[in-house]
């Protein structure tokens, strides 16, 4: 692999966004994500490649995380440093020379307003290569409905952390299918198991970001 | 009618109580459900003129110890100061800071001796609420001391308004502190030991000079400092969220001879388990956790008001079956 594509992936693995970023300190004064993606860009090193390390850098922190080696804050802090990646690729994604996975619209649904979950989920499915709409937190069955009617052959991702909630789950799944028959939806949360992602007819659940990654890679 | 304190002050003293294991709820949001009149709070109570209000807070405390009395608790916890659930969505179980001290007066007057008020006041930093964990985390490993200030405040203002409610006779102070996840805590070792544990070990201190209980509320699973926490002087703990795979067995065998547990009947079970489903569960967390006191019994986290009663009343049955202290051959209470 390139030496800077191997970089890049170190950057988001710890989470180093820029040169100016003191965090991590042993990085400190060192080139992060942002440079090293500009300078990647300009040595005409391919975009795909780039993503490529982006994917097995926030795989990294992401197969931390599941072992329970990363905190969440850690996560976040590689989930910016990726941004930083993404926006030198962004001309790249529009001109489709550089081309995702899939696209991937993610929520939590009515009346839930638990967060950092879902937006662990959605850092970590975008940085391994899925365009990812987030939609945010209390989202109803329309708003999901609205949004796969804007990106038509999404998979949707619904989080759910209240027992009061996840019964929304149900519904959003029976009104997609109504709209949308073959739309993929996958469904994840603390209360949440496989036993009743089965019973409302979800398509799979997944305890963790990396196990969401790997479900819609397998889809 | 018969004062449920003294049970409630030896249990967060460590101490066996004489009668029963106290029940205390962090947060209930029933007591309609057990009252022919309405308690009102939040945005409702905002509506009202300021005759209504006060004739509200009046009426909120009749209520709120009738219910306490016929569920049995020993402690009710006042409402709390406004927080959103979500920007601009208050959280049901609040009054507005003046009411709130007015309704303390209130429900002091009329608890008088037989119950203990506990009131959540703060002291120690939590995982932040809506967006607000983005920015508080990046500041976590990129300028931490930004976040040994906000700690800081976080604690000054946790005693200030500490003071207040125990100048009205509040006798457990709660810090509302969610340090941790399912998976353990939010934190890195190194964030704990420099922005939760010298800060709630201060907060202890301060709150106990006041003669108060502290108390420190966190959901999550936080078996890996439950060394620091039992050293952190605070009286009891409440939550051992059993959703974070939190065993309270083995808490009670590790720290249950120097903090008070309380808990921890499943929250989500109240809404969606069966009345046999809590009281199997009940049975077993009093079986496990009464000896030698040390314990109240409860809810792990709030019981929302979409929770059968049914279920509050199987809690309380199976603790009148396995609740007593008493030497007696039937000892139902
Ligand atoms: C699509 O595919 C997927 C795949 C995987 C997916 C996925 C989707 N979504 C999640 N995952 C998975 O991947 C993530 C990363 O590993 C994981 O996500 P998690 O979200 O589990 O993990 C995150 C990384 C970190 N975890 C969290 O952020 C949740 C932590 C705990 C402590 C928690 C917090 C922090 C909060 N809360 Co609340 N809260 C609790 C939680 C206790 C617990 N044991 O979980 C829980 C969830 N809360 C609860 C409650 C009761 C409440 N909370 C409330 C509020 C809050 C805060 C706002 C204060 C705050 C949220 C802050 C925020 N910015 O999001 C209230 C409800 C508000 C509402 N309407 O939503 C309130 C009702 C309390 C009240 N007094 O009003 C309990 C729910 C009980 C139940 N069974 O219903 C609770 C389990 C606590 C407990 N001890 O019982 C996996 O689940």
């Amino acid at each position: 692999m390139n030496d800077l594509i191997g970089q890049i992936s170190i950057c988001i693995e710890r989470g180093k966004v820029n040169k100016a970023a003191p965090y991590p300190p042993d990085m400190r004064e060192q080139d992060g994500a942002d440079e090293l993606t500009k300078q990647a860009i300009d040595d005409g090193i391919d975009p795909n490649e780039i993503l490529h390390g982006c994917m097995m850098g926030m795989q990294k922190i992401g197969e931390k995380f599941s072992r329970n080696e990363a905190f969440v804050p850690e996560l976040l802090m590689s989930a910016k440093a990726m941004t930083a990646v993404m926006a030198h690729l962004k001309p790249f994604f529009q001109s489709g020379n550089v081309k995702r996975k899939g696209k991937f619209v993610i929520g939590t649904v009515a009346g839930d307003l638990h967060d950092i979950g879902k937006k662990l989920v959605a850092m970590v499915v975008e940085g391994n290569g899925w365009d990812v709409i987030d939609l945010g937190v209390d989202v109803s069955a329309d708003k999901f409905i609205a949004a796969i009617d804007e990106h038509p052959g999404c998979i949707v991702g619904m989080s759910a952390l209240l027992t009061t909630t996840m019964v929304n789950m149900e519904k959003s799944i029976q009104g997609i299918r109504a709209k949308h028959p073959g739309t993929k939806v996958i469904v994840g949360g603390a209360p949440l198991s496989t036993e009743y992602a089965n019973k409302i007819h979800a398509d799979g659940y997944a305890a963790d970001p990396q196990g969401a990654v790997n479900l819609l890679n397998g889809f | 009618m018969e004062n449920k304190k003294p049970d409630i002050c030896a249990a967060l003293a460590c101490e066996q109580p004489k009668n029963a294991v106290p029940i205390w709820e962090l947060e209930f949001h029933l007591w309609n459900c057990f009252s022919p009149k309405r308690v009102i709070l939040g945005t409702e109570f905002l509506t009202l003129s300021s005759g209504d209000q006060e004739k509200t807070l009046h009426e909120n405390a009749e209520i709120m110890f009738a219910v306490s009395r016929e569920l049995q608790f020993s402690a009710l916890t006042i409402p709390g100061g406004y927080w959103e659930i979500a920007p601009g969505v208050p959280a049901y179980y609040w009054l507005p800071d003046e009411a709130r001290i007015e309704q303390t007066k209130i429900l002091k007057r009329v608890v008088s001796d037989n119950l203990m008020l506990m009131a959540v006041t703060g002291g120690v930093l939590a995982i932040p609420e809506a967006n607000d964990y983005i920015s508080f985390s990046t500041k976590l490993l990129e300028a931490p001391e930004e976040i040994d200030d906000l700690a800081q405040r976080c604690w000054f203002q946790g005693i200030e308004q500490g003071k207040k409610f125990s100048d009205l006779g509040v006798e457990g102070l709660i810090t509302a502190s969610d340090i941790a996840e399912n998976r353990g805590p939010y934190f890195n070792p190194e964030q704990l030991r420099r922005f939760i544990f010298p800060y709630l070990h201060k907060w202890a201190l301060e709150v106990k000079s006041l003669g108060v209980f502290p108390i420190l509320h966190t959901d999550g699973n936080v078996e890996s400092c439950l060394d620091e926490i039992a050293q952190s002087g605070i009286s009891a703990l409440q939550a051992i969220d059993p959703v974070a795979g939190m065993d309270i067995i083995r808490v009670k065998n590790r720290i249950g001879d120097k903090v008070c547990l309380c808990g921890n009947v499943d929250c989500g079970l109240f809404l969606n388990g069966t009345p046999e489903q809590i009281y199997k569960t009940t049975t077993d967390v009093l079986q496990a956790c009464k000896t030698g006191g040390g314990f109240v019994l409860g809810a792990s986290n709030v019981i929302q008001p979409q929770a059968p009663k049914e279920n509050v009343l199987a809690m309380i049955e199976a603790w009148r079956h396995y609740g007593s202290y008493k030497p007696v051959t039937d000892k139902r209470l």
